[in-house]
């Protein structure tokens, strides 16, 4: 998995509605009404999603809260985002910049 | 001039035309009257073609209504497509061609501005009735309903799943009894409030030729909901099967299947709600119909049920 990705900060959909019911969740955009539903791992990452907690930084969280290592973590993590970005649940909204800033 | 009753799923809303031009299908409560806050019971049913019911009586005073809802009739209403908002806790706003309604559901008040026409009053009646219904647990769904010895069952899904083919075999198969469909297409669902079972009501249709398709079967009180079924068509050679559906599962299927609710993130929030509501008042569960099992279809059924 390329650093990139590993950077790329995404946010939920504005006004995407959510409901977390003993562990999994249900999502459902206004746009199109339809529901999805979300497993234990899809719904751990989407808690996640503060818009401000990078793929990677993410990543790492799923792989402490799961038994599962870091690299397929992250490899989960950026599939999950890229499917409901295809859905238009979440944005990417940047990068985190590595370089600093002065 | 006048008010007219409406109810759905065991929620009563009066309205109060507040100028000429009610459709002549809605029985009118009392000619030419302001409302005055409260309706009363009973009377003549008077069912119209497709959910409402409206009920016409000549005395007032006893029960309020749920929802109190002015009416105003005019020969335009600024177009445009299906919208809707919310404006504040519990206010929503929503509007589509010759129709513009304001909802305020913690007041319990609200105004329709709207054409002379059927078919607009009755969507928007039916909307307002989805808000509404929300708030309890409840919501319009897209679903056939079947009644059987006291108890109800919703089957629903998408346009094709089978909701007609499995009503029409439930209330016509070997062991039916007494079944009968309420109807085949669309049903109110509410959930039980505190050690009551949910209920499902019958939303009345027109059959061809005017009569009454197994309108009253469940009675304005609708029946207990024994079970949800979300239903699909089982392979090719394969048995009926099913699946109890829990959580977040349960949930989504309900609201995939509801209809009549607002596209406001508040609207689809309360929504969201009513079916985690819902779903914890009854048992939801997939269906994968085989029509191998028509003969046998309350046999298939009660076998599920008793495993639990």
């Amino acid at each position: 998995m390329s650093s990139s990705e590993k950077d790329k900060v995404y946010a939920r959909a504005p006004e995407c509605a959510f409901r977390e019911i003993d562990g999994e969740a249900f999502i459902v955009s206004p746009k199109t009404g339809e529901a999805h539903l979300l497993n234990p791992t899809g719904t751990f990452i989407w808690s996640k999603l503060d818009g401000e907690a990078t793929a990677g930084r993410i990543a790492d969280a799923l792989a402490a809260e799961f038994d599962v290592g870091a690299q397929a973590a992250l490899a989960d993590v950026s599939e999950f985002l890229d499917e409901l970005a295809g859905l238009e649940l979440v944005a990417e909204i940047g990068k985190e910049s590595n370089e600093g800033s002065y | 001039m006048g008010i007219y009753v409406f109810e759905m799923g065991g929620l009563r809303v009066a309205a109060t035309a507040v100028s000429e031009g009610m459709p002549e299908r809605f029985g009118c409560l009392l000619e030419g009257s302001v409302c005055g806050g409260a309706v009363s019971d009973g009377g003549n049913v008077m069912p119209d073609k497709d959910g409402l019911r409206a009920v016409r009586d000549e005395s007032v005073g006893a029960p309020p209504a749920d929802f109190f809802l002015d009416i105003v009739f005019e020969d335009a209403v600024e177009g445009g497509g299906f919208r809707a908002r919310a404006t504040g806790a519990g206010v929503f706003e929503f509007g589509m061609k010759g129709v513009w309604c304001r909802m305020d559901l913690e007041r319990g008040r609200g105004e329709l501005r709207a054409v002379r026409d059927e078919s607009a009053v009755e969507y928007s009646m039916k909307l307002v009735f989805g808000a509404l219904l929300a708030r309890r647990g409840g919501a319009i769904m897209h679903a056939a309903a079947v009644a059987r010895d006291g108890k109800g069952r919703i089957f629903c899904g998408p346009p094709g799943a089978g909701k007609t083919t499995v009503a029409g075999i439930a209330s016509g198969g070997r062991g039916a009894g007494a079944a009968r469909t309420l109807n085949d297409e669309l049903a109110a669902a509410v959930a039980g409030g505190e050690n009551g079972a949910a209920r499902v009501y019958a939303l009345l249709e027109w059959a061809d030729g005017g009569t009454m398709r197994d309108a009253g079967a469940a009675g304005p009180g609708g029946v207990p909901l024994a079970a949800v079924y979300v239903l699909s068509h089982a392979g090719a050679g394969e048995a009926t099967t099913f699946e109890r559906l829990s959580g977040a599962e349960a949930a989504g299927a309900v609201f995939s299947n509801m209809r009549f609710a607002l596209p406001a993130p508040e609207a689809i929030r309360a929504a969201m709600e009513a079916a985690d509501v819902l779903r914890r008042s009854v048992a939801v569960s997939r269906m994968r119909f085989s029509l191998a099992d028509a003969p046998r279809f309350w046999e298939v059924i009660d076998e599920f049920e008793r495993k639990g």
